[in-house]
């Protein structure tokens, strides 16, 4: 059992259906944080035996952080679990709860509207100039950037279903 | 518009999103993103134009939101709660239960004591004292209920001993400080040990006195009830009890790599995440308690996790910057400093207003919104903000456990048989609420008790 859903989910109680991308984005995540702790292990070790270290290691698990915070995001927000402060409406009646849901919603829109925004400059920046990270292996900026403007894109779109359906329930 | 009044507005914005259910990370992203776009756009002597305000408020958006999930120290925060979900899924936490459980066993109340320890030694594999309550909840709990302990010993002890996570380390809160104060991981952890341990110590002290006073509360085996005959207690060999230490060897090593490498200076706070984490995995799949399935649950929780606190800890970043810019909380400190009141007093006031807002917000809710204010206002004071962080997380422990949103409470009572009201878990940890109240007394009185561990490792 998830001990953050055991305490209850923000919004309307009934989580959202996820698509097959969402489910993908935490599988996707899961590795990715797997193939981290490698990375920076096998530095470790290899620090300790060789004094040697893996190229661009900081910056290879950078790129991999993105994977891991931005590849739930869909299904995470698909599942109402982000934590939200329930106590002072814990009485609401089912149509005041649909409305700040709905609230909550639009909030979410506008939020990561502006990042998405944001990201998206910073995308657009990188490729014309073709920007790359200071490193050995000299690794271009905008894969990472489009992956997490694409995640960002997704949350909204999961945002908006979530608002409609809300709102016609 | 002035823009510490702008500050004022927006943060009564956002607290009215909080208000309103709206995700604490929208609430504070949001607010942060309106109030910059407002700050760019309003000049002294000049029209409000929010296209001028737009480009700076996008850049400064953009890289902040991207620099704090494209960041490397920050993988910690992953790896730390997955080692808690891997070393859960290997058995590694039911291993630890069972063994103290035979060391424990011919003590009075010794299945609480075990819970207790275990929660003590499974809050230095993981970083969060929900999981921490949850893991142990599930194991213990029913165990206790079992052997006819009272449910509110049985799930008191465990709502209680899981808010060690916070304190012992790896702690995903100190972790969140250190993000928001600059101040050094390695020392927040250095620093919450000996207040852990003592915590530790006081809960183990509370059973102890619970029990002598009602010994029905946790009967030994074959009493039915009445508890008198403590001689009657299961006895284990020294072979079992030997074979029980050897159960322990993964926490220990665990331990060792994470406090021991990151005191000894061996790893950086990162790489001991990184590495414990895959000491986990080699554990539980050489010992075969590690499956797919298992490994597959413990990934995608952590994933999940993760993100949810990251898109907090995101919009909080946001704020903080849209804060610094105003100048809101220098102008405040100004003004309290003017006042002429006693450090002593603001000290306590933070306290009663940790205490109070404990009551109604989760502790990551309550670190973003408070600390662009808090740190500013301790900093100028001079006290020091890495015994201000150890106070401050003893403090959301507390809050985990007060009503009316004791999240670890919730948790047990998630994690127990059902029929359990949720008042008999509160009346249960009102014991350890007493002990945690004295705690924190100490902590705050004698900053040694933090200050000490790192002072030696620098």
């Amino acid at each position: 059992m998830d001990p953050i859903r055991a305490a209850g989910s923000p919004g309307l109680d009934e989580p959202g259906r996820h698509t097959l991308l969402e489910r993908a984005g935490v599988r996707v995540a899961g590795l990715a944080l797997v193939l981290l702790c490698l990375i920076v292990t096998l530095n470790v070790v290899t620090r300790a035996l060789w004094h040697a270290v893996i190229p661009d290691d900081i910056l290879l698990v950078s790129e991999l952080m993105l994977l891991v915070i931005l590849g739930p995001l869909a299904l995470v927000t698909a599942e109402r679990e982000h934590i939200a402060v329930t106590v002072f409406t814990a009485r609401a009646g089912a149509g005041a709860r649909r409305l700040m849901a709905c609230l909550a919603h639009l909030a979410g829109i506008a939020f990561f509207g502006f990042l998405l925004v944001a990201f998206w400059t910073l995308l657009a920046k990188s490729w014309r100039t073709g920007e790359y990270y200071d490193g050995l292996l000299g690794l271009p900026q905008w894969p990472g950037l489009a992956l997490a403007t694409a995640a960002l894109a997704g949350v909204i779109l999961r945002l908006v279903f979530l608002l409609v359906r809300d709102a016609r329930a | 518009m002035d823009p510490q009044l702008l500050a004022l507005c927006v943060l009564g914005g956002a607290l009215l999103l909080l208000v309103l259910r709206v995700p604490i990370a929208y609430c504070l992203g949001l607010a942060a993103c309106v109030g910059l776009l407002l700050f760019f756009s309003w000049r002294p002597g000049a029209e409000a134009d929010l296209a001028r305000g737009l480009a700076p408020t996008l850049s400064i958006v953009g890289s902040t939101a991207f620099g704090f999930v494209h960041n490397y120290p920050l993988s910690m925060i992953p790896l730390f709660v997955g080692l808690g979900h891997v070393a859960y899924q290997a058995r590694i936490t039911t291993d630890l239960f069972d063994a103290l459980q035979v060391w424990t066993a011919r003590l009075p109340g010794g299945l609480a004591i075990a819970s207790v320890l275990g929660c003590g030694g499974f809050s230095a594999i993981t970083g969060s004292s929900v999981a921490c309550a949850s893991a142990m909840g599930r194991i213990a709990v029913p165990e206790m209920l079992r052997h006819g302990y009272r449910p509110t010993l049985a799930t008191g002890s465990v709502a209680a001993g899981g808010t060690l996570g916070s304190l012992i380390p790896p702690s995903l809160l100190f972790v969140i400080y250190a993000i928001f104060t600059d101040q050094s991981v390695k020392n927040l952890f250095l620093a919450g040990i000996l207040p852990g341990l003592l915590s530790l110590a006081g809960f183990v002290a509370t059973i102890l006195i619970w029990v002598r006073l009602q010994p029905a509360a946790a009967p030994r085996a074959g009493q039915g009830g009445s508890g008198e005959a403590w001689a009657e207690a299961p006895h284990f060999t020294a072979e079992q009890r030997l074979a029980a230490l050897g159960k322990l060897w993964p926490v220990v090593a665990l331990l060792l790599v994470i406090v021991g490498g990151i005191y000894l200076g061996i790893f950086t706070p990162t790489e001991a995440a990184a590495v414990s984490l895959a000491m986990a995995i080699a554990i539980g799949v050489l010992r075969g308690n590690l499956t797919r399935a298992g490994m597959k649950e413990a990934l995608s929780v952590t994933a999940r996790q993760t993100a949810m606190i990251f898109v907090i800890a995101m919009g909080a970043k946001l704020f903080v910057s849209f804060i610094s810019l105003t100048r809101v909380t220098p102008a405040a400190l100004e003004w309290l400093q003017g006042t002429g009141a006693d450090p002593a007093l603001v000290i306590l006031g933070v306290v009663v207003f940790y205490l109070l807002i404990g009551m109604v917000l989760d502790s990551i809710g309550i670190l973003v919104l408070t600390l662009p204010f808090m740190v500013p206002l301790v900093e100028g004071y001079g006290f020091d903000l890495v015994w201000f962080g150890v106070v401050v997380i003893k403090l959301l422990e507390v809050g985990l456990i007060t009503p009316p949103i004791g999240l670890n409470v919730f948790v047990i009572k998630a994690c127990s048989p059902s029929g359990i009201p949720l008042e008999q878990i509160f009346r249960g940890v009102a014991a350890f609420l007493v002990l945690d109240l004295l705690v924190l007394a100490a902590i705050l009185l004698v900053p040694e008790i933090s200050l000490w561990l790192p002072s030696l490792a620098r």
